[in-house]
């Protein structure tokens, strides 16, 4: 976990820190679940989060009052652990007979000990299919802020998104099937975000059928 | 699971962590590296 740490940065108006703070803690439990997504793994989610607040502090001076904080949050947070994966990458030495007794990816093995379905699933999307799913269709952003936050373009977010729905959809349904057993009851979350991404693109979940039936209808 | 995580309650050490960041800079006081 992030040990705690005095922060040093610009002193701000009172009233607009206190604001600030109050916003952020209010968001917390968003940045966890972002960050969860994009981990996997609790304890590195939460020190990923705790790094985002801290840095949202030091440049609350940045962020412009009555725009999306929760968007610029996720940035950060985004940002953060795309700069953590590669210097983990660039200081981590080649082991060939570690990588030889790992049957996966190290992410898809935390992933799948303890998650649900749904998370597996999850796992089995690249990282752009997956932060574009989970910012749409979770955690209630536009197609046009997810790009923001994804920096890049609205219809490439979509196409993302559309893929992402495809896939999730395929290896919930047993096209692709997951590496664990399956339980029962825990497809409420997945359900939920093929609501929303329902609820958002109506049209393009009609073109592809029923959501229920990939096999029938989810080819694009 | 993004849902369920959430929903759970935010731990202490955020708390902790916000209380720290506001004792260093929330009254305008700055602390030094």
């Amino acid at each position: 976990m992030t040990e705690p740490k005095p922060v040093h940065e610009p002193p701000g108006n009172a009233d607009s820190d206190s604001q600030f703070k109050a916003d952020l803690l209010e968001l917390i439990p968003f940045l966890r679940a972002f960050a969860r997504s994009l981990c996997g793994n609790q304890e590195t989610a939460d020190d990923l989060a705790q790094e985002t607040l801290v840095k949202a502090w030091q440049a609350r001076s940045m962020f412009a009052p009555g725009t999306n904080l929760k968007a610029w949050l996720f940035t950060i947070l985004r940002n953060q652990f795309y700069s953590d994966r590669r210097r983990a990458w660039r200081q981590t030495p080649w082991d060939q007979d570690a990588a030889e007794r790992i049957p996966g990816s190290s992410s898809e093995q935390s992933w799948a000990a303890e998650l649900s379905d749904t998370a597996r699933a999850l796992s089995r999307l690249s990282d752009e299919q997956r932060e574009a799913l989970i910012l749409v269709g979770a955690g209630g952003f536009s197609y046009e802020d997810a790009a923001a936050i994804c920096r890049c373009a609205v219809g490439t977010v979509k196409s993302r998104v559309a893929r992402a729905r495809k896939s999730l959809l395929a290896i919930l349904e047993g096209e692709d099937p997951l590496p664990q057993a399956s339980r029962p009851g825990e497809r409420d979350a997945a359900d939920a975000i093929m609501a929303e991404l329902d609820r958002l693109a109506p049209e393009a979940s009609r073109g592809q059928g029923a959501r229920r039936r990939p096999k029938d209808g989810t080819s694009t | 699971m993004y849902d369920n995580v959430a929903k759970e309650p935010v731990p202490d050490d955020f708390l902790e962590l916000l209380h720290k960041i506001d004792g260093a800079g929330g009254e305008g006081s700055k602390t030094s590296t």
